[in-house]
């Protein structure tokens, strides 16, 4: 382990974007790590939506807390985003949807089918969610603030949520708590998987990145609901609440745990009794990427935000803080470095790939993300999210 | 909270907007479902390539798909000259796929009739190698220069302008002071006498007190790398024309000494090969099959074949490659560096002592007793040789008349008859005493044969193993195994064997294998190839023109002459002086010492020279030694070398130092007429030819920049014999006119075609569809005679011309036989000097100590103790020595070398695998990162060629003012070349082959240290 995580290592901080890219044309770009964060922060939000339904009141108007009622449509937000990011990354993006239109058999030994056809049906459950997850109340007065002629649209886009509760029908809420399970982990798995499915590439072979992607999906998703929801609310509503439920907490710690031995028993594995491919890998590790790995995954992907959240440290608002900007960033490290890790490895065991950065990834990123906060604030604006109702008492404080 | 919900449709607003403003080519491409994104030319497959063969479902036969030229041509991705089939998409004319060409004999066992319709041959495709596949890439190198670069600071800055042709060819040709417009101090002033200068100097002597030296023209030297076949016929075309013997190709930093030793075995062929497909037991000697040699993926593909039909093979290296594999039928034999002559010798002593060689074969002392006793060669073996101490003909075959015998008919050597005892004429006798010793008319003398044994008998078979390290039991076990299968085994080596000091003596002992059991010209033996069908002469003389004569003189590498007929040698005698050292060597056996041109420039020795060209050159990179600061800083003083021209297709690591870079056509772009390798048996000829329009700019009048269309500018512009108007003889006595390269290249395709008075038939009208001929004749119609385009275009449509597969073999003997006398004694060589030493080199094979050139053991030059490895190069199935950093999909395969060792070897250095280290050498160091293996032999070092480039694109340049940026993935990876050994006795030349001329690329001690 001393290998992975070494003094000599943490000296000279090395900037991200000196890994940044192949320099070739490969099928992956940053823009596929993106997608793979997006995915799994929508993952890790359902998940702790399901939690939130199944654990709490959240059924009931009284306990939903705000935190609740944005994981889906920040959920909604992120896919969206995370779509739009491979939507640039494949140069063809209507080829996408070629199989709707064309069958599937064309795509027989194509993993890429489960993900076009569940990941939309994902997309569509959380915006639905989105508006099921308010009052029916709360969702009829914030559509009566826009001109009356837009209602059909609106009550369109809202899936008519204002005339039902899906928590009214206890059948259909575990129908749909159920689906919502099956989302909230095939997201972060399914980019694992993809690149799994993709032959000879030692980082992507491996059922390790897979776990490690789930792992950092719910560490995400309880950062959120912890500290990064409470700001957004905060930006949409002027009010400052505060998540005092410590089950994310100890969620995210209990799921950087998972990521964390994964992860060194994964580089003890491959050091210590890996094949030729995994060596490979080890040396890509220990090498080439140690210092940024060291950095950006091991120390503030991992031991930071776990030393932060499972200790007293945790109590503290501003260790809330660090910790869930370290689970963001690292969790966008190991994505980093599995995409273009992996691709920096060749076939043949010679040597490894230099990097470049494409400026077109960088301006993709950018309006994905600008996209994503656009579509939050309307969603936001649909659910009349700063007309909400006050947080709950039991589970926050408004201030 | 009206603000707050101001705020959220603020940032609804902005993010949606802007978000799908960003994206707004992905969405808009999108939204149309007729025209997404970068179009899919297929729904379901999208950008997959378009087949160039559609199958008609109703018969289930391929027809040829209409939107795409399929030509044959040849590669030059590597020196194999395979043949390829080039997939041209017609509306945008470039190359679209790159597969191999079925008509030729590299890309197929089984290549097809030359007869057969191409539409036949969907379904019975070429291969080529990976580095074929990619050749596109070397074509459409964004890195390419497509017109004249003029430097605009000094050289190397890597400062350039863009300038017209014209003004190019003004400025090269007449001179004065051209280089006012840069702002490089050192030449600013500089007078350049240019080409008109220098050949109005034609009839001055170089060196009046030295003659031989031959005329100041002399002072142009082309120092070409790779250029073959009638390229460089091309070439010498225009040095005979300017009056200069300098023009040269790369072969010393690639194999000479193979050349050479191959020479003085079969006179006049500079390789044989084995048949492998045959052979029942071959040796592979430093190389692999599927690794390198002529051709690569030929042999390797009959290694293949014949492995599974049971032949065994051994690859005898310090490195195991790819084809070195184990198992019952092939075995790798790991061998300290540079003995393969130890072991070889070992070899032949065993054979000699056990009786296990072809005794009767090597007693038929000419080719009609030989074939009169049903053999198919005939050898020196028997012919006797002058050892008296002092005679002065000591080491030369004994001559009739010194014998006492009346000169008869024929040669003029001398055996001993085996019947008669006495001394007879070797051209008369019909067989002869093999093993002699005695006195002939007074005078000592020996058999070649009792030459060989002695020398094989200097050592014994334990010494041979401690020397070469593989054990004298397996020594013996490989001699008894080759001689075993009769003529159905062969030795089979390249450039691992030869690249040393004791090159020539290493080929020439591997040689004596062969011999020795008789194997040339039989299946399953040693084969000197099918030959050619020429092209020079027939319907038109390429080789002649009026007023074109021959240069003469000494040429400036001093190769091809001997020190003792020079007057710097007949002066110092003359005076009484020790006439030894020369001040550089002289290499009077040897050819295309490329790595002595620019040390001898500088120097000056013998004379200096006015205007260099660099073709496809870069001896900064790949010559042993050379790529160091002293020397770069020598050339780059104008003051040494006031005017230098670069053909480049790329700013190279050696062009950048140019004054001037003339851009080149590249392999798919140019002309060239080559001979098929000797591996595949048979007789051909392959065309390489212009198969896509050039992406080089073009002059006034039409013609694409190149090479030749430089040298036929320049040689127009000084009214130079054997170009312009009146330029090339047919056999009708009209005079065609050289005023486009194709003017030269299709009358060298005429005489391909209507050679051997058999000519091809003429190019079928659906053959011309297919290859899309019709545009191409049109362009260059008036180059030839109507009558002779169908069949000059039937040549093209198959990429050259080839005899059909089964010409191979003729029964149990090869179809094309080599009947001139073997030798396994080198009179020449026995009779010249060393010119530094001024002692004789051996004239038998043995096995001889590295040493410098002065004679100083490497072993005391460099102790083991100081210096514990040995660095080694070698050539990966990827890479291609110098250039090839352009194909990015080689470079995904392999995008870095390593630094590889074998376990044992790390352990002793404390390094694990993926370690970076310092690899230090006498002549500085280089970083790289190590990789473990236990394919290499222990005290070794090899790494693979191609990586760790500063030019071609691996750094930034300035072109007109604009900065172009280099990639990254062409200077990945560790160049050792540059630090690699030079001999101390002469100044910037590295360790040589003073007899083969080969530059040492496996010599260098070395030794790791962590980074």
């Amino acid at each position: 382990m001393s290998e992975f995580l070494s003094l000599d290592a943490i000296w000279a901080v090395p900037p991200l974007n000196e890994l940044f890219n192949v320099a070739h044309d490969r099928p992956f770009s940053l823009l596929f790590a993106n997608y793979s964060w997006l995915l799994g922060m929508a993952g890790g939000l359902a998940l702790l939506w399901v939690a939130y339904t199944i654990s709490f009141n959240a059924r009931s108007d009284e306990g939903r807390h705000p935190v609740y009622k944005l994981a889906m449509p920040l959920a909604a937000a992120t896919i969206v985003a995370g779509f739009l990011n491979v939507l640039a990354e494949v140069r063809q993006p209507s080829r996408l949807i070629y199989g709707y239109t064309q069958g599937w058999y064309n795509w027989d030994t194509a993993i890429i089918k489960y993900g076009i056809i569940i990941l939309p049906l994902f997309l569509m459950t959380c915006w639905w969610l989105s508006f099921q997850s308010i009052s029916r109340e709360q969702l009829e007065r914030g559509i009566a603030r826009f001109p009356v002629k837009l209602t059909p649209l609106l009550d369109f886009m809202t899936l008519w949520s204002r005339r039902y509760s899906i928590f009214d029908y206890p059948m259909l809420s575990r129908v749909v708590i159920g689906v919502m399970i099956f989302f909230g982990f095939f997201a972060p798995l399914y980019s694992a998987v993809f690149l799994m499915y993709e032959h000879g590439v030692p980082v992507w072979n491996s059922p390790a990145q897979a776990l490690i992607f789930i792992a950092t999906a719910l560490a995400k998703g309880a950062a959120i609901f912890m500290v990064f929801a409470p700001a957004i609310y905060f930006l949409g509503t002027g009010r400052r609440i505060e998540l005092r439920e410590r089950r994310p907490r100890w969620l995210a710690v209990a799921a950087l745990v998972v990521a964390a031995v994964t992860w060194f028993g994964w580089m003890w594995w491959i050091s210590r009794l890996g094949t030729l491919p995994d060596q490979q890998l080890a040396v890509l590790v220990s090498g080439p990427y140690r210092q940024a790995i060291v950095w950006h995954w091991e120390i503030i992907g991992l031991i930071l935000p776990l030393v932060l959240l499972a200790t007293p440290l945790g109590k503290l608002n501003v260790s809330r803080w660090l910790a869930g900007i370290g689970i963001l960033w690292g969790s966008y490290a190991i994505r980093y470095f599995v995409v273009v890790g992996g691709q920096s490895l060749n076939r043949s065991g010679a040597g490894y790939l230099g990097a470049t950065l494409d400026w077109d990834v960088v301006w993709y990123t950018g309006f994905s993300f600008l996209f994503l906060i656009g579509l939050l604030a309307l969603l936001m604006l649909l659910m009349s999210y700063n007309l909400g109702d006050r947080p709950s008492l039991q589970e926050g404080e408004a201030k | 909270m009206k603000t707050r919900r101001n705020f959220l449709k603020l940032c609804a607003a902005a993010g949606i907007g802007g978000g799908a403003a960003g994206y707004y080519d992905v969405l808009f491409h999108m939204i149309p479902f007729n025209d997404r994104g970068e179009k899919a030319p297929h729904p379901v497959y999208g950008r997959s390539d378009a087949p160039e063969w559609l199958l008609d479902r109703s018969t289930g036969e391929h027809r040829p798909n209409p939107d795409f030229a399929l030509r044959h041509t040849v590669d030059l991705q590597c020196h194999s000259e395979c043949g390829l089939r080039v997939k041209i998409d017609k509306k945008s004319g470039r190359i679209a796929r790159i597969i191999g060409n079925p008509y030729q004999a590299n890309c197929r066992s089984d290549y097809l009739d030359y007869k057969m319709p191409i539409a036949k041959t969907a379904r019975l495709p070429g291969t080529v190698c990976a580095r074929g596949n990619t050749g596109l890439q070397t074509v459409y190198d964004p890195y390419r220069v497509t017109v004249p670069l003029k430097r605009t600071g000094p050289r190397g800055a890597n400062k350039w302008k863009p300038i017209s042709w014209e003004q190019f060819i003004k400025e090269v040709v007449e001179g004065g002071r051209i280089f006012a417009d840069t702002d490089d101090p050192a030449s600013k002033e500089l007078e350049v006498l240019g080409f008109r200068g220098l050949y109005e100097k034609r009839n001055e002597p170089m060196d009046p007190e030295a003659p031989e030296m031959g005329r100041r023209t002399n002072g142009l030297v082309i120092q070409g790398g790779r250029i073959k076949g009638t390229r460089r016929k091309f070439q010498t075309r225009f040095a005979n024309a300017f009056g200069t013997v300098n023009e040269f190709e790369h072969t010393n930093v690639c194999e000479v000494s193979h050349h050479i030793a191959t020479d003085a075995v079969y006179p006049h062929k500079h390789a044989v090969k084995p048949d492998i497909r045959s052979a029942e037991f071959v040796m592979f000697w430093g190389t692999s099959p599927g690794d390198a040699n002529f051709p690569m993926q030929t042999m390797a593909k009959y290694t293949a074949e014949a492995r599974a039909r049971g032949t065994r093979y051994v690859v005898v290296d310090p490195v195991l490659h790819r084809g070195g594999v184990g198992g019952d039928s092939a075995e790798w034999v790991s061998i300290r560096p540079g003995t393969d002559g130890a072991l070889a010798m070992g070899m032949i002593r065993w054979m000699i002592e056990n009786g296990r060689y072809n005794a009767d074969y090597l007693s038929y002392p000419n080719q009609r007793a030989a074939e009169a006793a049903g053999e198919l060669s005939h050898t020196d073996a028997s012919f006797l040789v002058i050892v008296e101490p002092g005679h002065e003909r000591e080491g030369a075959y004994l001559s009739p008349a010194e014998a006492g015998l009346a000169v008869g008919e024929g040669e003029g050597h001398v055996v001993i008859g085996a019947d008669s005892g006495r001394p007879e004429p070797a051209a008369e006798a019909g067989k002869a005493r093999l093993d002699h010793a005695g006195t002939v008319n007074g005078i000592r003398v020996k058999s070649a044969f009792r030459l060989l044994r002695e020398s094989a008998n200097r050592h014994s078979l334990e010494e041979y193993a401690a020397i070469c390290g593989v054990a004298a039991e397996k020594i013996a076990d490989l001699a008894r195994e080759f001689t075993s299968h009769g003529r159905k085994a062969a030795s089979e080596f390249y450039r691992g064997v030869v690249k040393h000091p004791n090159g020539f003596y290493n080929g020439f002992a591997l040689h004596m294998l062969n011999v020795l059991i008789g194997n040339l010209n039989w299946k399953g033996g040693i084969s000197a190839g099918g030959g050619s069908y020429g092209g020079m002469t027939g319907i038109y003389d390429l080789n002649s023109a009026p007023g074109l004569s021959k240069a003469k003189g000494i040429k400036i590498n001093r190769e091809g002459a001997h020190y003792e007929s020079s007057t710097e040698y007949r002066k110092k005698v003359a005076a009484g002086e020790d006439p030894y050292p020369a001040r550089r060597p002289w290499f009077p056996h040897t050819f295309n010492v490329y790595s002595e041109l620019l040390p001898s420039i500088i120097e000056g020795y013998p004379y200096k020279a006015d205007i260099l060209i660099w073709h496809m050159a870069t001896p900064f990179y790949s010559v042993p030694g050379q790529g160091n600061e002293e020397l770069i800083e020598k050339v780059k003083d104008p003051n040494n070398i006031p005017l230098i021209i670069a053909s480049d297709i790329v700013i190279g690591d050696t062009s950048m130092y140019a004054d001037y870079i003339l851009p080149d056509t590249t392999f798919m772009e140019r002309w060239v007429h080559i001979g098929l390798h000797e591996t595949t048996l048979v007789k051909g000829t392959s065309v390489r030819w212009p198969v896509i329009e050039p992406l080089t700019g073009k002059t006034a009048d039409g013609r694409h920049f190149s090479y030749e269309t430089f040298l036929i500018d320049v040689a127009e512009a000084l009214g130079l014999p054997g170009f312009g108007k009146e330029a090339i003889p047919d056999r009708n006595g009209r005079l065609w006119p050289l005023h486009s390269r194709e003017d030269y290249f299709l009358k060298i395709t005429a005489n391909v075609a209507y050679a051997d008075g058999d000519p091809v038939p003429d190019v079928a009208e659906e053959d011309m569809q297919i290859c899309d001929l019709a545009a191409f004749r049109k362009e260059f119609e008036d180059s030839l005679p109507a009558d002779q385009w169908p069949k000059v275009l039937q040549v093209l449509a198959r990429g050259g011309r080839f005899e059909p597969a089964e010409n191979a073999w003729d029964g149990e003997r090869l179809g094309h036989r080599y009947t001139k006398r073997l030798r396994i004694y080198a009179e020449e060589v026995a009779l010249s000097r060393n010119a530094i030493t001024g002692k004789r080199f051996p004239g038998t094979p043995m096995w001889l100590e590295p040493a410098t050139i002065a004679g100083t053991p490497l072993a005391e030059l460099d102790p083991k103790d100081k210096w514990p490895l040995k660095i080694l190069t070698y050539k990966g199935s990827l890479q291609t020595h110098s250039r090839l950093s352009s194909n990015t999909i080689l470079r995904e395969i392999q995008p870095e070398n390593w630094i590889e060792i074998n376990v044992r070897t790390a352990a002793e250095f404390g390094l694990k695998d993926g370690d970076l280290v310092w690899v230090e050498t006498p002549h500085g160091r280089r970083k790289g990162r190590v990789k473990l293996r236990e394919g290499v032999l222990p005290g070794v070092i090899t790494f693979s060629v191609g990586y760790g480039h500063w030019g071609y694109g691996a750094s930034a340049v300035d072109i007109g003012g604009k900065r172009v940026l280099p990639d990254r993935i062409r200077s990945a990876g560790i160049h050792l070349n540059p630090i690699m050994r030079r001999d101390p006795d002469v100044w910037q030349m590295p360790l040589i082959d003073p007899v083969g001329g080969s530059a040492t690329f496996f010599e260098t001690p070395a030794r790791l240290q962590h980074a």
